[in-house]
C-alpha cells in the first residue's frame, strides 16, 4: 500500500519537482498545499503518512505550521524541505519533532533517502543529521 | 556587524558561492563572473531581508537566461511566461536561503526574507538608508548576463525602509 505524502510549498516548481521524484515509487502524493493554513486544514482530510514542509511561505511559515500540526497530530511525520538551512532552523525543526531536513536544491536521492529515514526512525530529529551531510553543509 | 561583513570580502564571496552553487545544482547553469552588461530584454526577481542585516536583494538577468532555466527545470522547450516566473522565483528563493545561511555562519544571526517578487523588466532596488552595496556580474555562455545586487540597509528602521515589499522602489 502506497504511503500518502502531502506536499506543502508555495512554489509550484518545488511541488512539481517533488511529484516527479515520487512518481512511480512507494509514495503517493495525495495533496499539495500552497501555505500553512491550507496544510493544517488539509491534514484532517487526507491523513498523510508524511508531510514535506517548506519554511518560507506566505502567512504562517513552515516551522510554525509544523509545530501546530505536531501539536494537533503528534503522530505526524514532517520532513522539512527548504533552502533556509542553518543551525537555528535545523535545531528548531528538531525541537518541533521533524523527521528530517532536506536542503534545497534537492535531488532524487536526497529526497528518497530522507523519506526512507523518516519511516525507519521513530526518534525525532534523526533525519536532521542526514541533512547536515548535504554537500553545502 | 553589517559594516564588518562588508568591510572584507566575505559578503562578496558568500553571494558568489550562493549564486554559483544554486545555478549549477538547481538548473545546470554555469555562470562565469565577469564584467558584462544586461540586454534591454531583462527580468528581475527581488526580495527584502528583514530582521538582522536588513537589506534588499535583486537578481536581474537577460530574459533568455530565465527561459533557459525554465526549460531545464520543466524538461521541455516550450515554456510559458508563468513557467519562467515561477522558476525564477524558486531559483531566487533558494539563492536567498543560501545567502541567509551564509550570513548566519558569519555572524550567528540571520534575517528572514519575504516572498520573492518577479518583474518582466529591469527593477533594481532603490531604497533609502543604504549602508553598503555589492553588485556581482555574470555571463552565461550562450544565453546572456546576470546581475546579483545586495543592498545592505542601516540597522535603524527610521533610517532605512526595508519593511514591506511595496517599499522597494524600482530604478529601471
Amino acid at each position: 500500500m502506497a504511503k500518502k505524502v502531502m506536499i506543502v510549498d508555495d512554489s509550484r516548481i518545488a511541488q512539481l519537482q517533488l511529484q516527479e521524484i515520487l512518481s512511480g515509487t512507494e509514495y503517493e502524493v495525495v495533496a499539495c498545499c500552497l501555505n500553512g493554513e491550507e496544510a493544517l486544514n488539509k491534514y484532517d482530510e487526507v491523513h498523510p503518512d508524511l508531510v514535506t514542509m517548506d519554511i518560507v511561505m506566505p502567512g504562517i511559515d513552515g516551522l510554525a505550521t509544523a509545530r501546530m500540526m505536531m501539536q494537533a497530530h503528534p503522530e505526524a511525520r514532517v520532513l522539512v524541505v527548504s533552502s533556509l538551512a542553518y543551525d537555528d532552523t535545523i535545531n528548531e525543526a528538531k525541537d518541533i519533532g521533524a523527521m528530517g531536513f532536506v536542503y534545497k536544491p534537492f535531488d532524487h536521492d536526497q529526497i528518497m533517502q530522507a523519506m526512507a529515514d523518516a519511516f525507519s526512525h521513530e526518534q525525532v530529529g534523526a533525519g536532521c543529521e542526514e541533512g547536515k551531510r548535504s554537500p553545502e553543509a | 556587524m553589517t559594516v564588518n561583513i562588508m568591510a572584507n570580502c566575505s559578503l562578496r564571496h558568500l553571494l558568489d558561492c550562493a549564486i554559483q552553487e544554486v545555478s549549477c545544482r538547481f538548473g545546470g547553469l554555469e555562470l562565469s563572473q565577469q564584467e558584462t552588461e544586461l540586454s534591454e530584454d531583462v527580468c528581475t526577481v527581488s526580495t527584502v531581508f528583514v530582521g538582522e542585516h536588513p537589506s534588499a536583494v535583486a537578481l536581474c538577468a537577460d530574459r533568455e537566461v530565465f527561459v533557459r532555466l525554465a526549460q531545464s527545470i520543466m524538461g521541455r522547450a516550450a515554456v510559458t511566461p508563468k513557467d519562467v516566473e515561477d522558476v525564477a522565483k524558486e531559483y531566487f528563493n533558494i539563492i536567498c536561503g543560501k545567502i541567509v545561511a551564509g550570513l548566519f555562519e558569519l555572524t550567528r544571526t540571520a534575517p528572514r526574507f519575504q516572498i520573492p517578487r518577479f518583474t518582466f523588466g529591469l527593477c533594481k532596488p532603490q531604497m533609502d538608508g543604504v549602508d553598503h552595496q555589492c553588485v556581482l556580474n555574470y555571463q552565461h555562455a550562450d544565453h546572456g548576463s546576470v546581475q546579483l545586487i545586495y543592498m545592505g540597509l542601516k540597522q535603524n528602521p527610521r533610517d532605512a525602509n526595508p519593511i514591506g515589499a511595496e517599499s522597494v522602489g524600482c530604478m529601471g
